[in-house]
Formats: structure tokens, sequence, C-alpha cells
């Protein structure tokens, strides 16, 4: 058993580091292709041809693309992520810390989120037809309607502007003031918690109402089992495999599509640092911010896969 | 000591649908002894299993109810028990196995675990090591190699997950089993295996049976005693051999009959019974069976009693009373 889990895992290392460079190639080729220089958007309106040719040249963006990926790739091995043009200093300690505030937004918001989302959605389906049911049916068909950031203006209006509860916007490191920081996080991780929240709702009934028609849960009735230890043991194990499935995909187009949040709250996130290289057409930060957020995708990817064969033997 | 193991009364089980109400069991009444087997015959729809599920009190929750009558299994009336007590007699008391082994085992559980489950509940003081001891001993007596307990159902063939969920019914040794079509999902060599085996367990250990089928050719096999069903109703009792060794049937049991092929007889075509059953939406006055029958008459439309045309076995059709006279 552990065997074929680990050579599962194995395997699956294999195809995301393949997935990953082939999504690095695309990235890298194509941001080379938009119309732009760095060197003269870095420079501004007043550089002269000459500036801009030593600059280029400085940077080596004067050499061939396939060149330019090789030796980004190799500086990778050697720990280097190269320099970024826009932010003058190496991307590495730009885009890390900022993943870290990405990081601290989105896993908060996705564990209170699939939590809730799946409590209540059991809960739906433990009393389906009821008003109970209704009532978490028909917010979460609002939650997974309703556009992030309306909700996130609607909460620096009200909780912000009028209450004056919570900060409208801002970012405090939590190493300067960790109440401060909690008081600037706190409405982006509701705001993001509630759409996974939403739709988790809606998996986790449709689910759990899946395995309760099914014949074994009536088996374990028929065995003397209680009503908790059958929603727990038989139902939940079961309804949980397509929840897993979708976790893992969820939490990683979750840090892809912070910048909205991001540049809503005006939080420094790896989001809002990525439209910011796009603009100032800073290929290899992006390049950078991309590998990233894959390695990010394929790693949760990978935990699911895990999960996943825990969870249903049939896998295995 | 109740002599009777499980008496049912007048039962009746409808079901609340948002189109309509389906009245599934009308006034069944039921009686099963220690140790002994009763055949439920009838065809789909005819209420056997709602039947079966009420006595354990297993109906789809929300949906099918006990409208009518009293359940006394073992000497506890199952209507007015708690559901702690419900809970206490289901899989130790009144065990069911089901119709489709491929669909009544938990796929994310081992077997052994799943035979585990059910024994942990009734014999909570047992330390683990007996009840484990307990799993080899019932996987050992379904024919199961023991070894095979840490494996899951979807590596087993549909006769040995059938197998293990008559391990799962038998492990607490209960006084009934309620088999709901144990050999419908089977093919034909292992169906014989399955009877051979419930059978054998049933008598080694004592234990009465209800057998749900609409194989006549199981019931003649297997059982003491008959219920013929139809559309909720039963409509014909006796032992086996006053349904299979006799000229007086109820008409319906009559083309349950007539409907296995023979083949000693030629036949173009098997004679099949017209029409369909009742709509079980609609409370019926009179015979429930009249539309499809050739000897209905007028007096079919009125309520019809049970009558006892010999000792023990009894039908409900008027057609007897001429024929009683007579005699």
């Amino acid at each position: 058993m552990s065997s074929n889990l680990l050579k599962m895992i194995g395997k699956r290392i294999v195809q995301s580091c393949i997935t990953i460079v082939i999504v690095t190639l695309f990235v890298f080729t194509l941001i080379q292709m938009v119309p732009g220089n760095p060197v003269a958007n870095y420079l501004g309106a007043t550089a002269s041809a000459e500036q801009i040719e030593y600059y280029t040249h400085l940077y080596g963006y004067d050499r061939p693309v396939a060149v330019q990926y090789i030796s980004w790739i190799t500086g990778l091995f050697r720990g280097t992520m190269g320099q970024s043009i826009s932010y003058q200093s190496e991307i590495a300690d730009i885009l890390l810390p900022r993943l870290l505030v990405t990081l601290s937004m989105v896993v908060p918001a996705f564990i209170i989120g699939v939590l809730l989302g799946v409590f209540l959605g059991i809960l739906a389906a433990q009393k389906r037809g009821s008003w109970v049911d209704s009532l978490i049916s028909f917010f979460s068909n609002i939650g997974v309607s309703i556009p992030m950031f309306w909700l996130g203006m609607m909460g620096m209006l009200v909780l912000g502007l009028k209450l004056h509860i919570l900060p409208t916007s801002g970012y405090v490191p939590i190493e300067r003031d960790p109440g401060d920081w909690l008081k600037h996080m706190i409405m982006p991780i509701i705001v993001m918690s509630l759409g996974v929240m939403a739709s988790f709702m809606r998996l986790a009934r449709s689910s759990m109402l899946e395995v309760i028609r099914q014949d074994y849960v009536t088996t374990a009735k028929a065995k003397g089992v209680d009503k908790k230890s059958v929603t727990i043991r038989h139902q939940l194990r079961n309804a949980l495999i397509p929840i897993v499935t979708v976790m893992g995909s969820r939490l990683g187009t979750m840090v892809g599509s912070t910048v909205l949040i991001e540049s809503l709250f005006v939080i420094p996130g790896l989001g809002s640092v990525m439209m910011n290289g796009i603009s100032n057409r800073d290929f290899m930060l992006v390049a950078n911010g991309v590998l990233i957020i894959s390695i990010f995708v394929a790693v949760c990817n990978l935990v699911v896969d895990i999960l996943y064969g825990i969870i249903d033997p049939r896998t295995r | 000591m109740h002599e009777k193991l499980l008496e049912i009364k007048d039962l009746s089980v409808e079901y609340e649908t948002e189109i309509s109400t389906v009245y599934a069991v009308n006034g069944l009444d039921l009686e099963v002894g220690y140790g002994e087997t009763l055949g439920l015959v009838g065809e789909t729809g005819a209420g056997k299993t709602s039947t079966a599920l009420s006595v354990i009190r297993l109906l789809p929750e929300g949906i099918g109810f006990v409208t009518g009558g009293s359940i006394t299994l073992d000497g506890v009336d199952m209507l007015a028990a708690s559901e702690e007590k419900l809970r206490s007699m289901r899989g130790a008391t009144a065990s069911m196995i089901f119709q489709d082994p491929m669909s009544a085992l938990n796929p994310v559980m081992t077997v052994g675990a799943q035979i585990l489950e059910v024994l942990k509940i009734h014999h909570p003081e047992q330390s683990k090591k007996d009840l484990e001891a307990r799993v080899d001993e019932m996987m050992e007596l379904v024919g199961i190699p023991a070894n095979r307990k840490e494996e899951y159902p979807h590596q087993f063939s549909g006769g040995m997950k059938q197998r293990i969920v008559i391990a799962i019914a038998l492990a607490c040794e209960p006084k009934l089993i309620l088999a709901d079509e144990p050999t419908t999902a089977l093919d034909v060599t292992i169906q014989a295996q399955m009877l051979g085996l419930i059978n054998d367990l049933q008598k080694r250990l004592g234990t009465a049976m209800i057998l749900i089928t609409h194989d006549l050719g199981v019931v003649a096999q297997t059982c003491e005693k008959v219920i013929v069903m139809y559309a909720g109703e039963a409509i014909e009792y006796g032992s086996a051999e006053d349904i299979f060794e006799t000229d007086m049937r109820h008409p319906y049991t009559e083309g349950l009959f007539n409907a296995i092929p023979k083949l000693n007889e030629e036949s173009a075509r098997l004679e099949a019974i017209d029409g369909m059953m009742a709509n079980p939406t609609v409370k019926i006055q009179g015979c429930r069976f009249a539309d499809r029958c050739k000897h209905a008459t007028e007096r079919c439309r009125q309520k019809q009693e049970m009558r006892e045309v010999s000792k023990g076995h009894i039908i409900r059709c008027c057609l007897y009373d001429r024929q009683q006279a007579n005699v």
C-alpha cells in the first residue's frame, strides 16, 4: 500500500515539474512578445538611446530569449531569481515576503471558508427540506453569485466608513503590530472566505445528499450505528472525496486570483506586485511570480492526491 | 417469553411524496415463530421491503411512515420503542441482508472494520482482541479467509461481498434475519450457494428469517411458511405445502405459478398476468387484483375478507366462498 503511495507521489512530482517548466517557458516567451520595453519604462521618457542600449545590455535583455530563459533557470539552481529592473533589487527579496502576505490572507480565508462551508453544507443536507436548509441554500446561492470586490466595497463602506469598526484598507506588517495587522486583515479574509464558504456549502450539501441515499448508509443504520457515527463514519468520509478534489484546485486558484482583493484593500501581496510587474513590462518579475504560483498549485494538487489515496481506497 | 418472535398486526405504511401519498402496506398481519422461516412473495412494489424496513423502523426518514397497526419483536413494541432501544435491537435482535451487495458495503471501510463495527456496538464489554477473533470467525464461517479482512469491498466479487453482508448480519447472532431479496443481484450459481449458506447458518444458529423474494423457486427451497403479497396486502397465507401442492390458490398466486416457464409443456408463449399493479396512490375498497383477474365479478368490488380454505391456508378471495359452501 504505502510503496504504491510513494510511487504515486514520485510520479506526481515528476509530472508537476514538467508542468511547471512548460508554464514558465510559455509565460517567459509570451511576455517578451508584448510590446513595450522594461528598460525604457524604467528610465522614463527622457532617456537617450545610448542609455537604453547600455541598460538593455547590462540586464542581458539583448540576448536571445532561449539564452535568457536558460540563464534564468540555471540562476534558480544557484539560488537567485534574477534582478528586477523596476524594483532595482533581487526578485526573491520582493516576491517571497509578498507571497507570505498573500498566504497569510488566503490560507485563513480558505480554512475558514472550507470548514464553515462543509459544516453548513452537512447541516443543510441533514435537515433537507426544512427552513434551515432553505436558509443555508439561499445564502450560498447569493454567496456564489455576488462578486468578491463588490462585497469588499460594501464592507469598506459599512464597517469602515459608517461604523468605523475596521480600517477601510491598507496593510501593517505583523512584526510591527500584530493587533493592527489583524484589524487590517479581517475584512479581506472574511470577503475571500465568503465566496469559498458559499461554494463549499453547495458542494458539501449535494455530496452529502448523494451519499445519504446510498445503501451502505441503510446498512450502517441496520447495524445499530448511532446517528452521529452514521454521519461521520459512513456519510462524511464518502462525501469528502469530491470535496477534497475541489479543495486543491480552489486553494491554487485563490493564490493566483488575489489581485482584485489586494488592489481593493491596498495589500502588498503577490497579486498586486504581479500587476506592477506587468504594467512595467518587468518580465523577469512576472515570470518568477508565475513560477511561484505554479509551484504552489502543484503542491496543492500533490497534497490532494495524497489525501485522496488516504480517503478513497479505490484510488490506491 | 412470548411464543412468537415477531407479530405484526394490521400494519399500514405510507410514503409521503411531494405529489401524492403512496399506500405501500395496507393492513398486513404477519407472525414469525422462533427459528421459523417465512417467505414473503410478491412482485416489485407489493410492499415487501416496506414491511421489512418497518420491523426495524428504518423506513426512509421523513418520507415513509407507519400509519397504523402494531409490530412486536421479541416482546418489544417496536412502534413505541425509543430510538436508543431500537438501536440496541438493530443488528442484535434483528438484522437485515440487503438486495444489492455491490452498494450495501461502505467503499471506504475495510470489510473487517465493517463486521467489527456491529460487534463493537452490541458487545462494548468485550476486548478488542476478542472482537477481532470473532470477526475472523465470522469471515471463515461465510467462507472467506480471515486474512482478507484488511481489504476493501471493491477488492471482492459480488458473491463475496454478499458473504460479507451475511457475516455482518449474523455477527451478533440475531433472533431474526430480514433477507430482502438476498440473491436477486447475483448470478444463478452464486444464488444457490448463498441460499445454501444462509439456510445452513440459520439452522446452526437457530435464527428465524423473513425471506423476501419474487422467486417462487427460492421459497419452495427454503421456507416453511409463505405469505403472498399484492399491492400492499397479504392475499394468501399458508405453509409451503399449502401453496405449492394444492389447486386452491389466490388467482394472483396462480398467475405467478403460470408465469414460471415449464419445460415439460409445449407452449409458445409464457403466460403473463395481464395489466399493471393497482395504483398505490389510491385507496381501494375491494380486491386489489380484481382489475387483472379473469375470475372477477361484482362481488370483488366489496371489501374482501380472509377465508380459511384448509387448516392454516388462508386466501383473501371471494372465489372460495362458493367452494367452501360446496364442500
